[in-house]
């Protein structure tokens, strides 16, 4: 969506957009930065390579929270579903947006993600010009919306 | 779900994303028609001027659910984060996302709605073409998610 891109730099929040990636898989991590190129100026990204990584990062006093954490669900150790979990039981950290990316259709996971308070889920396409788009539909839509960008003054 | 789908080559939505709007306020009601107007190919938008209305449409037996409920955070009557509370508690209902169209960006309000399990907080005012803009990002972000069952 060329035509939407430049409107991203006018955020509403008037800065970049923080996102959390948590996924086990390099080559998939590496995609899904990839994917995100076009928004370098819009988008911050760090990034996990578990679940249980994803979560002391959250923990730890020095971290800027992100605005938006998107969360593969099929890892080693704590798989995604722990992750949500945990997060959407923390008081503070509960009010962080996840997005699920998974290559899973299949609905029972769907109907569990959704079920554990994820704010959406999308599956990776395997196009990767597809997969780029999905990322610009996440980037347009969550740099618009407000995020609880002001969290830890509430706690 | 068969195995052989779990690759799909097209992740947007084929079908026509239904959105149940609660909103009390005809004005309100009529701007988001106006900014959904765009959309008819791909969105159906129903919308309901109380939370009462909302709980006899989603437990009527035999109703389909909406994909997506859009709510107004300044109903008047019922508090609009109890109505999300009451949703979430709801061993169905809870699936599904609700995101809370707000009239502020207010930071503690804001992080009410997430802490009640908003899906997401959308400011509705500002200008028109702001408004058009992130209803044009919600339709476009909905399409690319895949929806609870």
């Amino acid at each position: 969506m060329p035509d939407t891109v430049p409107a991203v730099h006018t955020l509403s929040m008037g800065r970049p957009l923080r996102v959390l990636l948590v996924d086990d898989a390099p080559t998939d991590r590496e995609l899904t930065r990839e994917a995100f190129t076009g928004h370098k100026r819009a988008v911050i990204i760090d990034t996990c390579a578990n679940g249980e990584r994803a979560l002391s990062f959250l923990h730890a006093p020095d971290t800027t929270l992100p605005d938006v954490i998107l969360l593969d669900l099929n890892m080693p150790g704590l798989t995604g579903f722990d992750v949500l979990a945990q997060l959407k039981d923390h008081p503070r950290l509960r009010a962080i947006p996840v997005v699920i990316l998974s290559s899973s259709s299949d609905t029972g996971d769907i109907d569990r993600a959704y079920s554990l308070h994820a704010s959406s889920y999308l599956i990776k396409d395997v196009d990767f010009q597809r997969f780029i788009e999905q990322i610009d539909a996440f980037v347009n839509y969550w740099v618009r919306n407000c995020t609880p960008v002001r969290l830890r003054k509430l706690n | 779900m068969p195995d052989a789908d779990s690759h799909p080559r097209v992740a947007i939505q084929s079908r026509v994303l239904k959105v149940l709007l609660v909103e009390d306020d005809a004005s309100a009601a009529e701007l988001m028609e106006d900014v959904f107007a765009p959309h008819t190919d791909s969105v159906q938008l129903d919308i309901i001027p109380n939370a009462d209305q909302l709980f006899t449409l989603l437990q009527t037996p035999g109703s389909s659910l909406p994909d997506a409920v859009l709510l107004n955070l300044h109903l008047e009557g019922r508090p609009a984060l109890e109505v999300l509370a009451d949703l979430k508690r709801d061993p169905v209902l809870r699936r599904l996302p609700v995101v809370v169209l707000s009239g502020t960006d207010d930071p503690t309000e804001v992080a009410r709605a997430y802490q009640g399990h908003a899906s997401a907080v959308l400011v509705k005012s500002s200008g028109m073409d702001v408004l058009q803009a992130r209803i044009n990002a919600f339709v476009d972000f909905w399409r690319y998610s895949r929806l609870p069952g």
